[in-house]
């Protein structure tokens, strides 16, 4: 059962089709927002990262979703031993890989961007990192859930419309953010979305199985 | 070993039973002795492309009848056979078959003097 | 006796069709044709042998296990052929295979390449360049290696040509061959069956209309022909579907033995196809 969390999680990212290299230009793109005017502000400057990577990894879950469609993986998936737990927490966790992976990426791409035109555009400050991340956590799941909820197209909707509270919702909670007894009020907030999300998505995954 | 099993689709007489009297009279006329190993009930079932389980009835009806004996695990063996008893079963058939072929000829007036000379013609070619 | 499979009472509906009381069980070691006319309930029912669709009422029990509850081991036991691909057309089926293989506990490599030689198949080839027979052969290959021990194939063999068709058909008898293995195979060509099914299933209008052995439907089913002047006011009783035309009539018994000690013996008796079956049950039940 382990092995094959692993060993399909290995198949959902070597099947990944090319908008992987048109999400990896965005990542060497979106360091431009990171610029010298707001370049203190860090509310700014932490909402632009989380929502970019909000963005980036929905177009990851299309990625799957154009999978199960094009090559009708659904039905591949539900006559492999894996059950719809291993299939929904495997793209959790590429999820969250990629997350993590293009972090260093924005970086590096600042720093280009940087050394470029020095004048525009900034270094991303590390020191958000983590606050960013870990609104990222909070809101991930919440978009996995819109995206499990509804017909692909409805949930592309419903997702860009949702964009703009999440924003809101992030100034509130960076407010908690900054105020570290609260801090462990947004990771409690992070994992009950996580662990709630996560359930009610492998329900969705299982009834809409085909 | 010689066995040769035809089977015939549009015939009246149902496969297991085919199977059964092609094997039944391979063991009286000599083609299969005693002690000589059927092949297996899935092998034949392929090779004749029918299903097991007919197979399976037609050994199972042969042993009933005492042609053959089914050690397991082993396949199905030429049982020994009473000579006799073979003859005294074979004689009744034949009897029940000519009373039919007499039944036939009947209708169309062929006489019992013609039948048995056609039998005896037909010996003759022999 | 070994079940391999067992169905009680399954039911399932979806707007207008419904599948009804659906019962099977399947003899390990043998093959099964599971046969009716698209529509009838074949890939429902399947479907929820895989429990990819969950029945409405009933019970499935497959090698022993409970479907729902034991999906997982299940799978890792069942070797799979649906009707549409369901691989990664793009990658290679040497690339697929490296995919599936470590998801089964008992996946062997010597078996895959055993088989992968003996159906011919290119590995470095797309599966999407393949042939459809190619990728039948290919599902079968994948089950094959990772030890299977019942098949279910939803309609392997529509849009094969009878060359391929038949190729595949002496693949499946060797599956069963050795005794161990169970196919499960629906379809509408049943001109398949006729060579290698043990059982068979007759399935319209989401229900078993006939089942039983297929040698011994055969027996006591005919197709009778002869003087229409001969039948009795009775006669219907005798017969699942009759036509009678000036020239005589044509039907089908489903008790052979009995109505040759009631028509005379000029009538004519023929060993019916299972195709003649399906089609004059699919009659009476329309």
């Amino acid at each position: 059962m382990r092995i094959n969390f692993i060993n399909f999680t290995k198949m959902q990212i070597s099947a990944l089709s090319q908008i992987v290299w048109l999400q990896l230009l965005c990542i060497a793109l979106y360091p431009m927002f990171f610029n010298q005017i707001n370049v203190n502000n860090d509310l700014a400057n932490i909402i632009i990262y989380a929502v970019g990577l909000l963005m980036l990894s929905y177009l990851l879950l299309r990625n799957f979703a154009f999978n199960d469609a094009k090559y009708k993986t659904k039905l591949l998936f539900s006559i492999l031993p894996v059950t719809s737990t291993t299939i929904i927490g495997a793209r959790g966790i590429i999820i969250y890989l990629f997350c993590l992976i293009s972090t260093p990426l924005l970086i590096l791409f600042s720093i280009i961007t940087n050394a470029i035109k020095p004048e525009m555009f900034a270094v991303i400050q590390t020191h958000i990192l983590p606050y960013g991340l870990l609104l990222v956590a909070v809101f991930i799941p919440i978009e996995f859930l819109i995206f499990y909820m509804f017909e692909t197209q409805k949930a592309d909707i419903i997702g860009a419309l949702v964009i703009f509270p999440y924003m809101a919702l992030m100034a509130l909670l960076y407010n908690y953010l900054m105020n570290s007894p609260l801090l462990i009020c947004v990771i409690v907030v992070a994992i009950l979305t996580n662990v709630f999300c996560y359930r009610v998505c492998n329900k969705l995954y299982k009834y809409k199985r085909l | 070993m010689i066995l040769n099993i035809i089977i015939v689709n549009s015939a009246e007489v149902p496969i297991y039973e085919q199977i059964m009297n092609q094997i039944k009279s391979a063991i009286l006329s000599g083609e299969l002795k005693e002690g000589d190993v059927l092949p297996s009930v899935r092998g034949l079932a392929r090779d004749l492309n029918v299903s097991v389980i007919t197979t399976r009835k037609a050994y199972e009806g042969l042993e009933v009848q005492g042609f053959t004996i089914n050690m397991m695990g082993k396949g199905s063996f030429v049982a020994p056979q009473d000579m006799e008893l073979l003859r005294e079963t074979r004689l009744v058939e034949i009897e029940k078959k000519l009373t039919d072929i007499i039944e036939y000829a009947k209708p169309v007036g062929i006489s019992r003097e013609d039948l048995k000379k056609i039998i005896d013609e037909l010996g003759e070619e022999e | 006796m070994d079940m391999v499979l067992e169905i009680c009472n399954l039911c399932k509906s979806y707007g207008e069709f419904s599948l009804r009381d659906i019962n099977m069980s399947l003899e390990k070691g043998t093959l099964t044709g599971f046969i009716g006319p698209n529509g009838a309930g074949k890939t429902t029912t399947i479907k929820s042998i895989l429990n990819i669709i969950k029945p409405d009422d009933g019970k499935i029990t497959v090698l022993g296990m409970d479907s729902i509850n034991s999906d997982l081991e299940i799978k890792s036991k069942l070797g799979i052929v649906l009707d549409d691909g369901h691989f990664y057309e793009d990658l290679t089926l040497r690339k697929m295979k490296n995919l599936i293989a470590p998801m089964y506990p008992t996946w062997d490599d010597n078996a895959y390449n055993f088989y992968i030689k003996k159906f011919e198949l290119p590995e470095s080839k797309k599966i999407k360049d393949l042939s459809r027979g190619m990728r039948m052969k290919y599902a079968l290959v994948l089950s094959l290696s990772h030890g299977a021990d019942l098949f279910i194939l939803d309609e392997p063999t529509s849009g094969l040509d009878p060359l391929v068709r038949s190729e595949l058909i002496e693949i499946l008898k060797d599956i069963v061959f050795e005794g161990n293995r169970t196919v499960l195979m629906s379809t509408h060509i049943t001109s398949d069956l006729d060579k290698i099914a043990d059982y068979l299933y007759f399935i319209y209008d989401g229900k078993i209309i006939l089942k039983g052995q297929k040698d011994e439907i055969k027996d006591q089913h005919a197709i009778v022909k002869g003087d229409t002047a001969v039948l009795l006011p009775d006669y219907k009783n005798y017969f699942v579907g009759i036509n009678k035309s000036s020239y005589g009539f044509e039907g089908l018994t489903d008790n052979k033995a009995a109505l040759k000690n009631v028509l005379p013996d000029k009538t004519v008796y023929e060993v019916p196809s299972i195709e003649d079956i399906l089609l004059y049950y699919t009659r009476r039940f329309k």
